[in-house]
């Protein structure tokens, strides 16, 4: 495999508040190759959109990385000066669809001047290539193309998002991050905007991450996903060996948690308790207080993210990209079938759950 | 248990008017209302967990708003235990106020930042005259997994997370031992994690208790877990309704279709077939005759400029699609319009597995 476009190494990141620290990052690694969509997953703070701002140089300003690198092509970049991420990374090459963007449409200008702004910039499109793209993109996320030149303010607030997705996807940058791009959509918005990701990846050689809590989005349009919690990585890897062998037991509650219309009368899990909040660079599982399985040991090192092994595939496992974090990652799949099977027997005598009669 | 009927909406329609310029005021010119909710007609019995689905703007939330009283109806009416809505006195909007409760999609704005739990608790119970309040509040926080009591009772919403916040609302909505609890969107803001404990919250407790639900979203995913019977909404009409495993597994009217197949399911290996749909609804002005879905239709046919009534196709399913019945005497059925029958929502099936 040829060198990743986008590699994250141990990447520490810091908010200041007041007095003290708050740690949004811990240690965190992934990569991504050319073409490839990654999903990076996982529950609410957990330092997915700061990671997402680090790569675009764009972090709030009481934030700072700490340590580790970020390297595009191969060039580190975390240390690029504002004009040099102007200059050098910002829509060209790295777009993003900021989160619960709706808001930030400029609403004196008409949506269309934005984009042509944008493509003057950036490309050497014409006009009116600039606007055919813009209308045809436009079009997909389920807006008029003739609405392109009107302003923010006469569109609802799912049709601004959309316009947003649109003036993001257009000029087919080289990574596109799209923050929670869904999730204020409904499902039918939804499909169609999944729709026009799959179409942009069929048509261009361009690479996404996309984070979102969902993991069905994941599971249907991306070929890797990284797992956080509470800034760590937790497991990263094809979506189908995440998906036959989940490792880590945040991603194995995860996965039982998650509503599948397939099975609606299935129980869902529930994962208790609450991440920590970080002061300093995690030197423990952050997992520890929610983890069924904690040892003591969880609590005193931050778990290496490491390859599984010990999986029917070939190999001793040692060059696999399916990748984990947790001091018990040899035990744990059998704990958890341990736990699910005595789950069942109690379940069968009366369990807290709700069902159906 | 007892089977009794608690709600039915007749015929419901909420129009809101729209707002005139100063010139079309001064040349008295009309404009055509926004027909949010049309004809839309349930049931609700007891120990019932009743969807409705529909993609934004269908008309939910007003649909709502309406049977909250929150809004007043336009036309068709609401009847609670027999007594109609149109007819309420003081009284019996008390009545009403305190059997039917209302959970808000977000938790974020739907609590009082600046009231203790506990007064969010005491509240409808001071309003409703009822003693014992803290003995109350306490069992009903019991009830929804906020222990100790104490701790949380002297709490304010800033200092709680989305769930527990969520909880606090359920609790708020239950105090008062209602017959029915309305939800809009309760766990779309919520975590996953979050959303599945708030899910089987609900579901247990709407069991236990012995209360009726309406629950609202365009997520069938999250409804399909509460939830015995669903009916789907599409520009301020139902267009179908069936028990839920039914509707999931054999939805019969196109529009049903589509939702249900553009929802995202948590498996890589999984195929999904997409009737992508084009686009997304009209405006709810001036629709007219005619399905409302008929512009973004696959199985579009000529009688579909004319407004298809309910059919019942099977035990507890119908549908509103021309598809579904015999255009024999055509001219008869459609030409009704405005008087579809009543949908019985049924208990479940029984556990079909
Ligand atoms: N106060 C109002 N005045 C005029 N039109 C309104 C008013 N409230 C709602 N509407 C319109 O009525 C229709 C139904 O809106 P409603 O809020 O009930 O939709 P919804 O199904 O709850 O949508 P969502 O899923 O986005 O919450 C929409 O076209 C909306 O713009
Ligand atoms: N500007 C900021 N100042 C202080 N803390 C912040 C700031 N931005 C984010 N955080 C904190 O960093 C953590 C990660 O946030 P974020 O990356 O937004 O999470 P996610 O996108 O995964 O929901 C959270 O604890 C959040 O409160
Ligand atoms: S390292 Fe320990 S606490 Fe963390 S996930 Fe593994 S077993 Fe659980
Ligand atoms: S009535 Fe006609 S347009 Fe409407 S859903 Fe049925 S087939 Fe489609
Ligand atoms: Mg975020
Ligand atoms: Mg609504």
């Amino acid at each position: 495999m040829s060198q990743p476009i986008l590699e994250v190494d141990d990447l520490t990141i810091e908010f200041q508040t007041g007095e003290s620290s708050i740690t949004a990052v811990s240690d965190a690694s992934f990569s991504i190759e050319q073409g490839e969509y990654m999903g990076l997953v996982g529950e609410s703070g957990c330092g997915k959109s700061t990671i997402a701002k680090a790569l675009l140089g764009a972090l709030d300003k009481n934030g700072r990385i700490v340590s580790g690198k970020i390297l595009y092509e191969g060039e580190e970049i975390q240390d690029f000066t504002e004009e040099e991420f102007n200059e050098k990374i910002r829509w060209k090459e790295i777009a993003m669809i900021p989160q619960a963007s709706m808001n930030s449409l400029d609403p004196i200008q008409p949506i269309s001047r934005k984009a042509l702004e944008i493509a003057d910039a950036h490309t050497d499109l014409s006009k009116s290539e600039a606007l055919d793209r813009f209308k045809e993109a436009f079009e997909i996320v389920g807006l008029q193309p003739s609405r392109i030149s009107e302003y923010s303010f006469q569109f609802s607030g799912g049709m601004r998002q959309r316009a947003i997705i649109a003036l993001t996807l257009f000029l087919r940058p080289t990574i596109v991050i799209a923050d929670e791009p869904t999730t204020a959509l409904d499902v039918i918005m939804q499909d169609q905007v999944l729709n026009y990701i799959k179409k942009i990846r069929e048509e261009t050689n361009s690479s996404m991450m996309m984070i979102t809590h969902d993991i069905s989005v994941v599971f249907e349009t991306c070929d890797t996903m990284t797992v956080m919690h509470s800034g760590q990585v937790a497991e990263t890897g094809p979506v189908t060996d995440l998906y036959d062998s989940p490792t880590h037991p945040y991603l194995m509650l995860l996965q039982d948690a998650f509503p599948d219309i397939r099975y609606p009368n299935r129980d869902l899990e529930v994962i208790d308790g609450y991440p920590p909040e970080l002061t300093d660079k995690a030197d423990f599982c952050t997992f520890v207080d929610r983890c069924p399985w904690a040892v003591d040991e969880c609590s005193q090192t931050a778990p290496r993210l490491e390859s599984v092994t010990d999986r029917s595939v070939s190999g001793d496992g040692s060059d696999s990209t399916h990748k984990v974090a947790c001091i018990r990652k040899d035990e744990v799949p059998q704990l958890n079938e341990e736990r699910k099977r005595q789950g069942r027997t109690t379940a069968d005598g009366g369990s807290d759950e709700g069902d159906l009669p | 248990m007892t089977d009794e009927l608690l709600l039915q909406v007749e015929n419901l329609e909420k129009y809101y008017a729209q707002k005139r310029s100063l010139k079309e005021i001064a040349l008295r010119k009309e404009k055509d209302p926004v027909q949010a909710v049309d004809d839309v007609s349930m049931e609700v019995h007891s120990n019932q967990s009743i969807g409705v689905i529909g993609e934004s703007g269908c008309g939910k939330t007003t649909l709502l708003e309406v049977l909250m009283g929150l809004e007043p109806l336009t036309g068709g009416d609401v009847i609670y235990r027999g007594t109609r809505m149109s007819e309420f006195d003081r009284e019996d909007w008390l009545k009403y106020r305190r059997n039917v409760q209302i959970i808000f999609q977000d938790p974020f704005d739907s609590l009082d930042p600046k009231q203790r739990v506990r007064t969010v608790l005491y509240e409808p119970l001071r309003v409703h005259g009822i003693e014992d309040k803290e003995q109350r509040a306490r069992e009903m926080l019991e009830r929804v997994n906020l222990g100790p009591p104490e701790q949380f009772l002297s709490k304010y919403p800033p200092q709680l997370s989305g769930g527990e916040k969520q909880r606090v609302a359920i609790a708020r909505a239950l105090i008062l031992q209602p017959d029915v609890v309305l939800a809009d969107e309760p766990v779309s803001m919520l975590d996953v994690s979050t959303q599945a404990a708030v899910l089987k919250l609900l579901s247990h407790l709407t069991d236990e208790m012995g209360v009726s639900l309406i629950y609202i979203s365009h997520d069938l995913s999250t409804v399909s877990y509460v939830c015995d019977s669903v009916n789907v909404m599409y520009l301020g009409r139902l267009v179908e309704g069936a028990p839920t495993e039914r509707l999931i597994n054999e939805p019969q009217h196109p529009y049903t279709q589509a939702l249900i197949n553009s929802i995202p399911i948590p498996d890589p290996y999984h195929e999904r077939e997409t009737i992508e749909l084009e686009g997304a609804p009209r405006e709810p002005i001036g629709l007219g005759e005619g399905c409302r879905f008929r512009d973004r239709c696959p199985e579009r046919m000529d009688i579909c400029e004319k407004t298809p009534l309910d059919t019942e196709i099977s035990e507890h399913h119908q549908t509103a699609c021309h598809l579904y019945y015999d255009h024999e005497d055509e001219s008869t059925q459609v030409s009704t319009g405005g008087e579809s029958q009543p949908r019985e929502s049924v208990p479940a099936d029984g556990d079909d597995q």
